[in-house]
């Protein structure tokens, strides 16, 4: 929508699109803190080491900070960057002088690998996540000023945003799937016993380089036709009425 | 060992039942849609070819769901069944999936553009994706007919491309020609009339390339694999059921010709189901038989889960398959009919 409005093209439609698309993005963005909250309070309870891992807290039992920027270091056991002192102590437990489990609490083969990587795509995430909460609520202030679709580079953002929610669900499988090794089910069966006992890894390799190319095949077809959707624009009303014309577009 | 039962029947034998009804459906169900799709390089103009699409259009994708149960009725009844089966056939099954993908973005994405270059590419792409799939499942049903070579842990040992062996591959090609007849005649059920004189050419060409592949396998089976008839010769009745066979084909011939296209297209649902029901009774008990004299194959009770689970399982199979039956047929009604081609059509 905010495409075809710095386009110029079918404005009335797009700009009433865009309005309802911004409530409900609005809506959907700030409701992300809910419910990241509460899975972070399931992640604490029953994944402790992962929760530590994404937040890089390694003493065992001691306040923990929550970083907004940061560096994991696995061999010094520090995590360097800016955080709120008692951050996660406070959002898990109400208190910042709370107690956290860190890394140190478990042992060495019982904690994820890839510090740093979890730490990393956890925190780009939570920042794409913030960032869009600002984004709307910027957005839905300018509607309330009466200044929506005045400035261009508002609109502009709008049409590259359309990549972060993306992002944001891969890297979030990422932290989920990296954070929780070396467990395949969590406590239960580790990932090195979960391996079928008669699957070579070549016959894995095959399987992973098959879907790889499928999945780019995929997506470079879903890149040609929606933009090609997008480029040809909603169809009229009275068209759809008269022929059938447009057919070869439509599923 | 330890079982509950249910009409004088064990649980593990009702979950058998199960897996047999589930695959059969998928069998004649995808049989078709896949049919059609092995069939549709055959016709020429782009018209004809779009309405061989419309006809399986709103149907393939539903269809597709009985074979997910299928595994997933494996998985849950018999998991160590389905651990050696789906480790044996990694490679197939992993071509079977990269084939089902496809297929469906060939149907989906074929008349997106009006580009002959384009239209040709996905026709072509979902025809042979359609016979990948036959030739594989045919190839896999062959090798589980014939046992996989277990070790003693009754898991599977053996080489990559075992399942490459002429026996499985004979029944892999003998599905293609029966589901190009199932096709075919489920084409001219749903087009009746516009691809007359195409359609009727494919039925009677895929009829004698059925017969004779279907014979051919009678032929080696007697004579190389006499143990697959063991039933049979114990239990001479069960010769009922090819012979049905037999009379469901002459049947279905006459039907065609009468242009009587439902009922013939009731026989060959009934002949699939016929073909599925000889290979179940053969291998009753048996799921996954050993090529290894020396380890047991792999037998509903010496492979199925406890028998609370097998309780669940049936408790559920009992509520949801009906519901998924009662699905299907407000589907099929919905679509019943003649194609129409309309703004939403493929």
């Amino acid at each position: 929508m905010a495409y075809y409005i710095l386009k110029g093209r079918h404005l009335e439609m797009a700009k009433k699109g865009f309005k309802i698309a911004l409530v409900v993005a609005t809506v959907s963005a700030l409701s992300q803190l809910l419910s990241g909250h509460s899975s972070a309070e399931v992640v604490a309870e029953h994944q402790p080491a992962k929760l530590a891992a994404m937040e890089g807290h390694f003493e065992a039992d001691a306040p923990a900070d929550l970083y907004i920027l940061g560096w994991v270091d696995k061999e010094s056991k520090e995590t360097t960057g800016l955080a709120v002192p008692g951050g996660l102590g406070l959002l898990l437990h109400g208190d910042p002088n709370a107690n956290v489990s860190g890394l140190d609490a478990f042992p060495e083969d019982e904690q994820p690998s890839q510090l740093n990587a979890v730490f990393q795509f956890y925190h780009i995430m939570v920042a794409i996540g913030m960032a869009l909460i600002g984004l709307t609520l910027f957005a839905s202030f300018m509607w309330w000023k009466g200044k929506l679709f005045e400035s261009k580079w508002l609109l502009k953002v709008f049409v590259l945003a359309v990549f972060l929610p993306q992002i944001a669900n891969q890297v979030g499988w990422f932290t989920a799937e990296m954070g929780r090794q070396p467990w395949v089910v969590y406590g239960l069966l580790r990932t090195s016993d979960a391996l079928s006992a008669t699957v070579t890894a070549n016959q894995v390799w095959f399987s992973l380089v098959l879907f790889t190319i499928i999945y780019i095949w995929l997506f470079g077809l879903f890149v040609y036709l929606l933009h090609r959707k997008i480029k040809h624009g909603p169809y009229k009303a009275e068209d759809l009425a008269k022929n059938g014309t447009h057919q070869q577009t439509l599923a | 060992m330890e079982t509950g039962y249910l009409l004088g029947v064990d649980f593990q034998t009702w979950w058998y039942l199960v897996i047999g009804a589930t695959f059969t459906a998928y069998a004649i169900l995808d049989g078709f849609d896949l049919g059609a799709g092995v069939l549709h390089l055959f016709f020429k103009k782009d018209l004809s070819r779009r309405i061989a699409l419309n006809a399986v259009g709103p149907l393939w994708d539903g269809n597709e769901v009985w074979l997910v149960i299928t595994g997933g009725a494996l998985f849950a009844g018999f998991p160590i069944v389905y651990a050696s089966a789906f480790s044996a056939f990694y490679v197939p099954f992993m071509l079977l999936l990269a084939a089902i993908i496809g297929r469906a973005i060939s149907i989906e994405f074929r008349s997106k553009e009006p580009m002959k270059w384009w239209r040709q590419f996905w026709d072509v792409s979902y025809s042979l994706s359609s016979l990948v799939i036959i030739v594989l499942l045919g190839v896999a049903l062959g090798n589980v007919i014939i046992g996989l070579p277990l070790n003693e842990q009754q898991e599977f040992h053996g080489e990559l491309l075992f399942f490459l062996k002429p026996y499985p591959i004979l029944i892999g090609l003998t599905l293609v020609g029966l589901y190009a007849l199932h096709g075919a005649v489920f084409l001219s059920m749903k087009t009746e009339g516009r691809l007359y004189a195409k359609l009727t050419s494919m039925i009677r060409w895929s009829l004698r390339i059925f017969l004779t592949l279907f014979a051919l396998l009678s032929l080696i089976t007697v004579i190389f694999y006499p143990q697959f008839i063991a039933r049979m010769e114990v239990h001479p009745w069960l010769f009922v059921v090819p012979l049905l066979v037999m009379i469901l084909l002459v049947l279905l011939a006459k039907w065609v010709k009468k242009k009587k296209y439902p009922l013939a297209f009731a026989a060959s649902s009934l002949i699939i189901a016929l073909m599925m029901m000889l290979v179940f009774i053969q291998q009753f008990p048996l799921l996954l038989p050993s090529t290894n004299p020396d380890v047991a194959g792999l037998d509903i009770y010496n492979s199925a889960s406890s028998t609370k689970t097998l309780k669940i399982l049936l408790t559920i199979a009992a509520i949801g398959v009906p519901l998924i039956a009662l699905y299907f047929g407000f589907v099929y009604k919905t679509f019943k009919g003649k194609v129409e081609m309309d703004e939403t059509s493929y």
